[in-house]
């Protein structure tokens, strides 16, 4: 059996606050394969996008600090790679694109400069060549006029325009994985729907892995093939995206799909937010024993506020749910 | 564990706590009193008379006799530094107060009054555009060289910073919504001004004069230092160094205990403002939010 | 952007008319009859009377001031009282040696206070930070001419090898110009130095916990790419603001580093002025002074346009 392209086993990231330690990522598991798209949804602070960052180092540390796990990309462990080992990668094997194109881009540099940077680094090419791919790439996510784009700088560019600049930096190497975190909640709704259908045009040409980290279940179910869902550090289902919405096991992912709206009028704004379950997302400082979701489940038992539950495949299946009592919906 | 924090937030313990986090404060108090002392009780730390002329024991090096040796006119300089910390911390102190008190008025005169804030303030700008120790050297060449004049030269110089500063928090506070809604619900001009701008203002401005009283004694070292300062008859730090310049080759230490002892005492006042400043800063950045 | 340039040009001139009416001021608001304390204390009747004649003090004080900012309009800063030779031909034969002496700081100041902050900030709360941060505050702290006389014990009397005294033109050799700017230059750069390392350090931390800062190390670029390049060009506008606020510092400075290291230029001019109450050259010098800080700071403002675009479209 082939090795996945990326493979996270056991991830922990703690924040040393002066409160206190955040377990903001608590046993994080999950692979994905070539060519596979894979959603991790959660609501703000669920430990998401920290476990995207902390793929290619990118938190602060401190407060940040690995705490255990493996995280295995191309068969090589990089939690344990040396920082220039790992520079290599990045930008190059594995892209980025993050949520706030308007403060992501430098603004005293030309998103020129900004656009060849990646490549010259990464490849041994001439200035002017990587000008010219550089356009090519312009050309291709949809910026009109890249030459004359090129020298501006990035107030000069709409959001959305900025947010196609960021994909053709994280797309300039052709990576075998593309880590977007949050990629379409800053910008407009009918932008958003066209950033997407270019990251899913990008990865069928170019073979590309997506890790797409969203609390946007309308996006997973648009360009996603796997999702896992997270709460409070974990990940609580992990399931074919198919599966995952025809039989939504843990009651935390049919509380996402409860709150969800069913029809949204094109233009009124907001997809399902995952806001409208009831009760706060717990504080991650000294987790307590039992399901974290317990509090706020209308299912919970005893043994919910006792056990913590394992995230366990159900039936032989790939649908994996951490959950003592998967299926039953929850009473609201 | 957070609630443990958040107590002692409140309790007497927070102040030592606040002592250990910010050493420098400490330090710098330490010498800052060390010195103040110094200049009080001057006349009986010194060991002879500052200004008593001894022709035959001149240029003497550091003896029991003489602690810190003797100049070219046989003047003890151990006496002359005890004394010379007088000049200092009077200027320092006087500085910082006047051109605070004179400052904060301009300030919330500018702040509260469009008129007088373009007027004011463009004045501000002409006289922050000439140099300070300029300025304060201009003055001093038209009039008589007295420590109160050197005062006062040094205060004018340093005023606009002060006004500067004030007129921004007023500005800032002003927009404020707890100000807004305090104006809102009928509390009156001085009302805001004593409840509101006042309470915010006094941190700023504290560390602002600690800054001041430091350069107001540099200043007044270099104005005495270049003759144009306290008259020379006064035995003033800056003073002393004009003075033992001639013979730096031969006697260095009498341009250098002065010298240093005017450094420590800045540093000291410099390690008090900063200090105050990192245990000031946080509690007003929340309260301007 | 041509809007910026306008505005930041015309904020200059309420300015600049501020420090011509202090300067002129300052002998008309001292207490008393400033011929009078000009002359000095033991002056006759007559020569009050002819520096007040020189001085123009017997016209109204507006056709005074017209008349005084019209001929220093055209150059003409007065005649000194001592010399009874024109302010700005006193000012040229000085500028020389005091031009070199800024140049050589500001040169020593940028390349130790520029480093020190970017060490400082990449080693936030680490030993190098608090190395730099702890020579920043003695930097503030150690008066300018105590730490010159520092200087020459060090390196001129128990270490000799350096010059002390003097100044050497440019013409007559490169190393003996500079040999005997070093110790000067570093005494006047160290509280400068102080000032851009504390900057330097605070602008680079905000900057470094940007966003963009981290799509540069996504991207694979080098720490020192990015810390140079990205951070540093981001950060530039508030430590530009300093290097031209600073200069301030170092203008009171040279006057007492020309004193103590005995060099012939405008801060020597300006000490023996005072010695001398020769008025006009005192206010021609501090004229001069105010003007070159105003125009620093206003260069620097318009190199805004150029460090940060978003400048050119406000």
């Amino acid at each position: 059996m082939t090795e996945p392209l990326l493979r996270i086993d056991q991830l922990r990231v703690r924040f040393d606050t002066p409160e206190g330690v955040v377990h903001a990522v608590e046993d994080v598991s999950f692979q994905v394969d070539a060519g596979e798209t894979l959603a991790i949804v959660g609501e703000s602070g669920c430990g998401k996008s920290v476990t995207a960052l902390s793929i290619l180092r990118l938190l602060p540390s401190p407060p940040s600090r690995l705490a255990g796990g493996s995280i295995r990309f191309q068969g090589r462990e990089l939690t344990t790679l040396g920082e220039s080992a790992l520079r290599q990668l990045r930008g190059d094997r594995i892209g980025m694109v993050f949520q706030e194109p308007m403060t992501s881009l430098n603004p005293v540099l030309t998103i020129g400069r900004q656009l060849t940077e990646g490549l010259l680094r990464h490849r041994k090419l001439t200035r002017a060549d990587a000008r010219a791919q550089i356009i090519a790439l312009l050309e291709r996510v949809q910026i009109p006029d890249p030459a004359r784009r090129l020298e501006q700088y990035p107030h000069e560019l709409s959001g959305g325009m900025r947010q196609r600049a960021m994909i053709a930096i994280a797309m300039a190497c052709k990576p075998s994985l593309l880590i977007a975190d949050e990629p379409t909640t800053a910008l407009d709704v009918t932008i958003q729907a066209q950033v997407l259908d270019l990251i899913g045009e990008l990865r069928d040409e170019m073979g590309t892995a997506i890790v797409l980290v969203t609390h946007d279940l309308g996006v997973v179910g648009d360009v996603a093939d796997r999702v896992i869902v997270m709460y409070a550090g974990r990940v609580v289902e992990d399931a074919a995206v198919d599966d995952l919405f025809d039989n939504p096991l843990h009651p935390y992912t049919q509380g996402l799909f409860a709150a969800r709206p069913h029809l949204t009028p094109a233009g009124t704004g907001r997809r399902g937010r995952l806001t409208e379950i009831l009760g706060m997302v717990p504080s991650l400082r000294s987790p307590v024993a039992g399901c974290a979701f317990a509090p706020r489940c209308a299912a919970a038992t005893a043994r919910c506020r006792s056990e913590t539950p394992l995230l366990q495949s159900r039936d032989a299946s790939s649908h994996s749910v951490a959950c003592h009592h998967p299926g039953q919906q929850q009473a609201s | 564990m957070t609630t443990a924090l958040a107590l002692e937030e409140d309790t007497p313990p927070r102040r030592r706590a606040a002592w250990r986090r910010h050493p420098t404060v400490a330090i710098g108090l330490i010498i800052l009193a060390a010195v103040c002392v110094m200049a009080i009780v001057a006349p009986w730390l010194a060991t002879l008379d500052p200004t008593a002329l001894s022709p035959a024991k001149r240029l003497r090096p550091p003896s029991p006799e003489f602690w810190f040796g003797t100049d070219m006119m046989g003047r003890d300089v151990w006496s002359r530094t005890v004394y010379g910390a007088r000049v200092s911390v009077i200027t320092g102190l006087s500085v910082a107060a006047l051109a605070t008190t004179i400052g904060l008025v301009l300030g919330l005169l500018a702040g509260f009054d469009r008129t007088v804030d373009a007027v004011l303030m463009r004045i501000m700008d002409g006289l922050m555009a000439i140099p300070a120790i300029l300025l304060a050297i201009a003055l001093m060449a038209l009039t008589r060289a007295s420590l109160g004049n050197v005062i006062i030269a040094i205060v004018i110089a340093e005023v606009p910073r002060v006004v500067r500063l004030a007129r921004g928090i007023v500005l800032t506070l002003r927009d404020a919504t707890f100000v807004e809604a305090a104006t809102a619900s009928g509390t009156g001009f001085f009302g805001v001004l004593f409840r509101h701008i006042l309470p915010n203002a006094v941190a700023p401005l504290v560390v602002q004069s600690t800054y001041i009283a430091a350069s107001a004694m540099i200043t007044e070292a270099i104005l005495s230092f270049i003759g144009a300062g306290v008259p020379s008859s006064t035995p003033s730090w800056g003073n002393m160094m004009a003075e033992g310049r001639t013979v730096f080759q031969v006697a260095p230490q009498l341009v250098l205990f002065p010298g240093l002892c005017l450094s420590a005492t800045v540093l000291a006042i410099n390690m008090l403002g900063d200090g105050l400043r990192d245990m000031l800063d946080p509690r007003l950045a929340r309260r301007v939010k | 952007m041509l809007g910026y340039v306008l505005r930041r040009l015309v904020a200059t001139i309420p300015v600049i008319i501020v420090v011509a009416v202090v300067v002129f001021s300052l002998t008309r608001l001292t207490p008393g009859d400033p011929a009078a304390v000009i002359a000095g204390e033991n002056a006759t009747t007559e020569q009050i009377a002819l520096i007040r004649n020189r001085l123009g003090l017997d016209q109204p004080l507006l056709v005074q001031f017209g008349r005084w900012s019209w001929n220093i309009a055209h150059g003409d800063l007065g005649v000194s009282i001592f010399t009874n030779t024109p302010v700005a031909g006193l000012i040229a034969q000085r500028i020389g040696p005091t031009l070199s002496l800024a140049i050589v700081t500001v040169i020593f100041g940028l390349s130790l206070g520029i480093p020190a902050g970017v060490l400082a900030a990449v080693f936030a709360r680490r030993l190098p930070d608090r190395v730099v941060m702890v020579l920043a505050v003695a930097g503030f702290s150690i008066p300018i001419f105590v730490l010159a006389y520092l200087l020459i014990l060090g390196f001129a009397i128990s270490w000799p090898i350096l010059p002390v005294q003097g100044y050497t033109p440019m013409a007559q050799g490169f190393l003996s110009w500079l040999g005997k700017l070093i110790l000067p230059s570093l005494a006047l750069a160290l509280v400068y130095a102080a000032l851009i390392a504390r900057t330097t350090r605070a602008a680079l931390l905000d900057v470094l916990a940007e966003d963009y800062i981290r799509t540069a190390k996504a991207k694979g670029l080098l720490p020192r790419e990015i810390v140079w390049l990205h951070a540093l060009k981001a950060a530039s506008v508030p430590i530009a603001t300093v290097v031209g606020i600073g200069i301030a510092l170092l203008v009171g400075g040279a006057v007492v580093i020309e004193t103590v290291f005995a060099i012939p230029g405008l801060g020597r001019l300006t000490v023996d002025a005072i010695a001398r109450r020769d008025f006009p050259v005192i206010q021609g010098v501090i004229l001069l002074f105010s003007g070159v800080y105003v125009l620093i700071n206003l260069v620097i403002d318009l190199s805004y346009t150029w460090l940060d675009p978003r400048v050119r479209f406000a």
